[in-house]
C-alpha cells in the first residue's frame, strides 16, 4: 500500500497559486511557440542522448488536438487529451476564487487518494513510452525528431 | 562545412549541459517531493525547471538553475540562428535550384 501523499501529488500543486501561475504561463508560451513552429523548450534528454523521454511529442500532440486533428495527435502522443485536461485544471486553479478553489482541491485530493488515478496515469504513461521504445524505436525517434 | 561542424559541437555541448542541470534538479525533485512528482518531472521538463527556480534557495540549486537558464537561452539563440542544420544527423538545407 502506497502512503497517502504519494497517491495525491497533483492536488497540492493546484493549491500553490504562485507555482501554478508560473507553470500555466510557461506551458502556454511553449504551446504557442510550438503551434507557430518557432524554437521553444526542448527536451534536454532527447537533445543530449537522442532517446525520447516519456513526454516527448506531447506538446505537438496537444497542438494538433487543439486544431482538431485527433489522428495526428494520437500519432504523436496518446496522452495529449489527459495533458490538455491537466492544463485546463491548472488554468482554472489560477482563475477561480479561493472560496471555490479550496473545496474543489479537497475533492480532487479525495478522488486521487481513493482511486490512485494520478499514479495509474503516470504508470500507464511510462508503460506506453517503454512500448514505443521497444517496438517502434526507429519510427518513434524519427517522429519526435520531426 | 567547418563552421557547421563547429556549431554542431557547440550545440551538443549546450544540450549536454542542459541535460546535466536537468538531472541535478530532477534528483533534488525526487529526493524532496517523492517518486510521483519525480516521474512528473521526467515527463514534463518545464515542471522541473519551474520547480527548480521556485525552490532554488531552499535546496541550494540557484547556481545550477542560473546555468541551466543561460544554456536554454543559448540553445534558443542557436536554434534561431542556425536551425536544425547544426544538429548532428540532420541534413543541411540545400539551396533551391531555380
Amino acid at each position: 500500500m502506497l502512503p497517502q501523499p504519494i497517491l495525491s501529488p497533483i492536488s497540492p500543486i493546484l493549491g500553490d497559486r504562485k507555482f501554478t501561475f508560473a507553470l500555466v504561463g510557461a506551458t502556454g508560451l511553449h504551446i504557442a511557440l510550438v503551434s507557430l513552429n518557432l524554437p521553444a523548450w526542448e527536451c534536454p534528454i532527447f537533445r543530449a542522448t537522442g532517446i525520447p523521454c516519456p513526454g516527448c511529442g506531447l506538446s505537438r500532440a496537444t497542438v494538433l488536438l487543439l486544431k482538431g486533428d485527433l489522428a495526428g495527435s494520437f500519432r504523436f502522443h496518446a496522452f495529449a487529451p489527459i495533458f490538455l485536461f491537466a492544463i485546463a485544471a491548472l488554468i482554472l486553479s489560477v482563475l477561480l476564487p479561493k472560496s471555490i478553489l479550496q473545496p474543489a482541491i479537497a475533492r480532487a485530493e479525495l478522488i486521487e487518494r481513493k482511486t490512485g488515478l494520478t499514479v495509474l496515469i503516470l504508470g500507464g504513461l511510462i508503460l506506453y513510452w517503454l512500448a514505443r521504445l521497444l517496438f517502434l524505436q526507429a519510427d518513434f525517434v524519427q517522429l519526435i525528431r520531426g | 562545412m567547418l563552421a557547421g561542424g563547429l556549431m554542431g559541437i557547440i550545440a551538443l555541448l549546450v544540450f549536454l549541459g542542459c541535460a546535466i542541470c536537468y538531472i541535478v534538479v530532477l534528483i533534488k525533485l525526487f529526493q524532496n517531493e517523492g517518486l510521483v512528482k519525480g516521474i512528473l518531472g521526467i515527463i514534463c521538463g518545464l515542471f522541473t525547471f519551474i520547480w527548480g527556480w521556485m525552490n532554488a534557495d531552499r535546496y541550494g540549486i540557484k547556481n545550477v538553475m542560473m546555468i541551466w537558464s543561460l544554456l536554454i537561452i543559448v540553445a534558443i539563440v542557436l536554434n534561431f540562428a542556425f536551425g536544425v542544420s547544426m544538429i548532428p544527423g540532420y541534413p543541411s538545407p540545400t539551396p533551391a535550384v531555380p
